[in-house]
């Protein structure tokens, strides 16, 4: 444990910001400073600057989870914080340059802006940051059961490189080129958790707490080009879109970990998944607007869109004795039922035709009506095929790549499906804002959307067996109300509140379905005829700056609460497209709510500048959030509920203050709390899930403006975080040190 | 006095095992509080009358040594901005009165002299694409997610909050409500226009599936928490009860829950509905009704 407080890369980092400190220090004439945020101080002389900054993190615990959760490299960290250049071209041509470059963190952007008033401009750039994920799975507290996962840490990498090219000419239409390349690229954890047995548990005692990740390699390619033309009261704009992207995606899987012999008899049964899909996809829209303003108080707007979208899907799903196995590689470990997916080969298309108008008018000064309208038609087909490839018992004579108890690959077989959808969607918006009654404004707004649409899925099982079609009618009506008011009563408080209702209503018309073969003495499958979701939102905002007697400075508060209802109800029923005198046909049953959501937030923020040279900052929420479900009773043999109702209760807290300490220096701290209780060990039926964390993270830092041009920045945090759902694997304590060295010029 | 000395190590349990320390270790966090009080106190008692300066020093987002100016000295650069904002939700913010002058364009972008003089110069302006302080001032619930454990990075600077909201035109939400226009304008092909603010970045989500899972049709966010959670994934909830608000179907046997027609009362005990070897394919299968894989 060399590296837990203060180790050496610290120290290196440290020297390297008192080296960066020593810079010859000049009298500085500015009198008021910058804050830390885009806000900072501007000396008029100077229009360009370049920030060089180091940094390093020292963590104790799990690393992993800190960089997942504050995304800072555990490295030495540096490079250019910020820079900001800019440069007359010619009369009036403008170039500017921005960015950073962190190395190590991964974190870079660089913005070109080459920009000739009456002509146009070219601008481009790179960006790519860096996520981290922590790689473990879940934690079983009845025996302590944990997996270290294959790769604790894992990265991924998200980055665009752009260009754009304008027109702006008098007189000439307004053209525009884009293009930008996007990237994903590296490892993340997963939450699809595999299973394992050994959990001390006597009954049922698979747990699926497993480590599983994924492995990330997509692409975009848009090309896109809009020409904006002015005919009087009218502009009118034309453009297209064309985006090519690939997916390649792993999904990494390993299923009853620990369960190799001697654990387990011979041959056991751990086995690892790759499931592998590929996507490769051309999308291409074209769209026309127009923009009409046919006086101040009215305006028309108007878009028509085409979206045609192809896809070629591809892909495998293999069960090997290790991530990334190939099909033909042995495998002592199947088990029943191991499917795997050998060949897959499907495509996609997608067309959308999209018509929109909008009216803004204002009939009188303090008046305003908004009202929108879109109509969509979406078509989609789809279709894929595969050799599903199965599993079946071994069977004598036994042999040491035959074992007794284990199971071997049989011939793949052919499967295939295909889907088709069809939706016609119109929706209507009414918004009216009156500020008629001085320093009021009332606002009502109504949301409408009428859906009909037609799904149908085909399946072709192995065999082959054709299993027929489900074919269904579908309707959707959504409905949503606003209503809400501002008041200022006086100018240094204002009242805002909100209401909303939203409905969602769905409804699915059964007409024929899938001939699958009735489970004697089971449930038949049952279908959601009908659905509401209903969400009752509602929130009021205080704003209020006190007077204060000027010893005491100035204040502000902002109080905050939020309350948020929501219910899903739904009908279910046998479904009454089954054929003829398979199963319980046609019956339907009462509807039932199927979940009840309700959030509270409060919140509040007060600032104080006690005096010019000094402020504090303090914020702090707390938050009741718990869904009802209707499944939170005793599943056989338990005599307790697997499935608990879901909280999300938590505290946060932060505060900072900053404090000009002299003509040149300033200091700055901050403070942040945040805590989660809502960890309930109900392992012996279940899985717990519930959040369980306290995190408390420090900063304090000190700024120095050490020549009229030079400001040097040196900061220090500290970071605890304790995790009880992880069983303490997520822990982690860090300590972390920064320094920033700004010139302008 | 070595370490494993006796008397010494009698003196430290001592001091463990205390009163004095139980007390402090059972009220470990408020004395935080009490502590970090304290010093905030001292702290504000001594800097407003002890040193000598005559330094500004404000609290973001503000732009320091600047004045207000009015959203009239806004519009005559940033005029397609000043026109289409009537369109805009926060326009709701606007009321007539002499107490509402102030609510402007400066609201949110802090005040505006010294971006004025210079003609439009770097960092004289608040710009909430590269701090979302400003977006706090009222959203302050927001502000309390992104401290969650799971959350988009905005307050990391990677992601703002005008990458999936418009603050100056239409919906405050890219691709809400009926109006196309901004979708549009924002790239998107407009299929399931409302989720496209969340296939800027997650790509494979987007499909399309063969076997699509209805729910996205709903939305992301029927799942997903986008602003921040205590769940990984940023869901809404971290267990089989996410699944079960649409999928709880009428039980008819005492102790057992079926779903579909499977008898699922010994696997929820398991995990999640969409772990290894159930439904791993969650937002869409290529080749599974079931969204099995």
């Amino acid at each position: 444990m060399a590296n837990l407080f203060f180790p050496t890369r610290i120290a290196i980092a440290l020297a390297c910001a008192a080296t960066l400190g020593t810079y010859p220090v000049r009298a500085g004439e500015t009198k008021i400073t910058e804050n830390g945020t885009a806000t900072e101080e501007e000396a008029p002389e100077y229009k360009n600057w370049i920030e060089l900054a180091i940094g390093s993190v020292s963590v104790r615990g799990d690393e992993a989870q800190f960089k997942q959760e504050h995304r800072i490299s555990g490295d030495i960290f540096g490079g250019i914080q910020d820079l900001h250049l800019e440069q007359s071209v010619g009369k009036k041509g403008q170039l500017t340059v921005d960015g950073h470059a962190i190395f190590d963190n991964h974190d870079y952007d660089v913005r070109l802006d080459l920009t000739y008033p009456g002509i146009g401009y070219i601008r481009g750039g790179y960006t790519e940051f860096r996520s981290w994920y922590d790689g473990n799975g879940g934690f079983f507290p009845v025996n302590g059961q944990f997996f270290s996962p294959p790769h604790p840490e894992m990265a991924l990498d998200r980055g665009e490189a752009w260009v754009e090219l304008a027109l702006r000419m008098p007189k000439l239409p307004e053209i525009t080129l884009h293009y930008t390349h996007l990237f994903r690229d590296g490892r993340k954890d997963s939450t699809i958790w595999g299973d394992t047995t050994p959990t001390g548990v006597a009954v049922n005692p698979t747990r699926k707490i497993a480590p599983a990740f994924r492995d990330i390699n997509e692409t975009r390619d848009i090309f896109s080009v809009d020409i904006l033309q002015n005919f009087g009261k009218t502009d009118i704009g034309l453009g297209m879109r064309y985006e090519h992207s690939e997916v390649n995606d792993r999904l990494q899987l390993e299923r009853n970990a620990g369960q190799l012999p001697p654990v387990v008899a011979a041959p056991g049964a751990q086995r690892f998944i790759t499931d592998n899909g590929r996507n490769q996809l051309d999308a291409f829209n074209g769209h026309v607007t127009t923009e009409t303003r046919f006086s101040d108080s009215l305006w028309f707007t108007s878009a028509y869109s085409y979206s045609t979208l192809d896809s070629d899907i591809s892909g495998t799903r293999i069960i090997g004795a290790g991530y990334d196995s190939m099909i033909g590689d042995p495998i002592l470990t199947l088990q029943s039922n191991d499917h795997g997916v050998l060949n897959l080969s499907g495509v996609a298309q997608v067309q959308e035709h999209v018509i929109n108008f909008n009216l803004l008018w204002m009939p009188a000064k303090k008046l305003t009506l908004l009202t929108a309208f879109r109509y969509t038609r979406e078509d989609k087909d789809s279709a894929s095929s595969f050799l599903d490839s199965n599993t079946a018992a071994n069977t004598a004579p036994f042999t040491a790549t035959n074992p007794a108890g284990g199971f071997h690959r049989i011939t793949p077989v052919l499967r295939s499906g295909d889907t088709g959808e069809a939706f016609n969607n119109f929706a209507e918006t009414l918004e009216l804002r009156y500020a008629g009654i001085d320093n009021w404004v009332f606002y009502a707004r109504g949301d409408w959307e009428e859906e009909n649409g037609n799904v149908k899925e085909h399946i072709v099982a192995a065999g082959p067996v054709d299993q027929g079609s489900m074919n269904k009618d579908t309707d959707l009506l959504m409905q949503k109300y606003t209503a809400g008011v501002n008041w200022y009563p006086m100018a240094n408080l204002n009242v805002s509140g909100q209401y909303y209702h939203k409905s969602s209503d769905y409804d699915n018309h059964f007409i024929s379905e899938l001939a699958t073969a009735p489970v004697v003495g089971s449930e038949r499958n049952q279908r959601l005829l009908h659905q509401e979701l209903d969400t009752d939102d509602v929130n009021f905002r205080v704003t209020w700056r006190p007077k204060l007697p000027p010893k005491l400075g100035t204040i502000a508060f902002v109080t905050r609460y939020d309350y948020v209802h929501g219910t899903i109800d739904g009908q279910w029923g046998i479904s009454p497209a089954n054929p003829p005198g398979v199963g319980l046909t046609g019956i339907t049953y009462i509807e039932q709510r199927t979940a009840e959501i309700t959030n509270h937030v409060i919140t509040e923020s007060v600032t104080w500048n006690p005096c010019a040279r000094l402020y504090l900052q303090g914020n702090a929420s707390y938050v009741l959030n718990k869904t009802d479900t209707p499944a939170d009773f005793n599943l056989i043999p338990n005599t307790s509920p697997t499935v608990l109702d879901f909280k999300n209760d938590y505290w946060t807290a932060s505060g900072s203050a900053g404090f000009a300490l002299d003509d040149k220096t300033d200091l700055r701290a901050e403070y942040s709390y945040y805590r989660a209780d809502n960890y309930q060990d109900n392992s012996l039926v279940a899985l717990p899930y519930g959040m369980g964390a306290t995190e408390h993270t420090v900063s304090a830092s000190v700024s120095r403006q050490i020549a009229k041009n030079v400001r040097l920045k040196v900061q220090y945090s500290y970071f605890h975080y304790t995790d009880e759902t992880s069983g303490g694997h997520n822990n982690y304590e860090a300590h972390a040190v920064f320094s920033s060295l700004q010139f302008r010029f | 006095m070595r370490s494993n000395d006796p008397g010494f190590l009698s003196l430290l349990a001592a001091v463990r095992y205390s009163r004095l320390t139980r007390w402090i270790r059972g009220r470990r966090e408020k004395l935080y509080w009490v502590a970090a009080g304290a010093v905030a106190l001292t702290v504000v008692l001594l800097s407003c009358s002890s040193f000598e300066s005559n330094r500004a020093i404000v609290a973001p987002p503000s732009i320091p040594g600047a004045e207000f100016v009015g959203s009239d000295n806004c519009a005559t650069c940033h005029e397609a901005i000043a026109r289409d904002f009537s369109t805009a939700t926060h326009a709701r913010l606007k009321a007539e009165g002499d107490n509402a002058k102030n609510i402007g364009c400066e609201s949110c972008h802090g005040p505006g002299s010294l971006h004025v003089k210079s003609g439009g110069g770097a960092r004289t302006i608040v710009n909430p694409r590269k701090s979302p302080a400003t977006c706090f001032q009222c959203h302050t619930e927001v502000r309390a997610k992104f401290d969650l454990p799971h959350h988009h990075p905005v307050l990391e600077g990677k992601v703002s909050c005008a990458d999936c909201h418009n603050p100056h035109k239409g919906d405050a939400i890219k691709g809400g409500g009926a109006n196309v226009q901004q979708t549009l304008k924002g790239g998107g092909t407009a299929w399931l226009s409302q989720n496209e603010t969340c296939f800027q970045c997650h790509t494979a989500q987007r499909g399309p599936f063969v076997f699509e899972h209805e729910a996205v049709r709903e939305g992301c966010v029927s799942c997903h928490s986008p602003h921040g959670s205590v769940n990984q994934r940023m869901l809404t909830e971290r267990s089989a009860a996410l699944c079960l608000k649409c999928h709880f179907q009428q039980q008819t046997t005492a102790g057992r829950i079926f779903i579909g027609d499977s008898d699922h009362t010994a696997r929820l005990p398991q995990g999640t509905c969409w772990s290894a070897g159930c439904h791993e394919a969650i937002h869409g299968s290529q080749v599974n009704s079931h969204l099995r894989y």
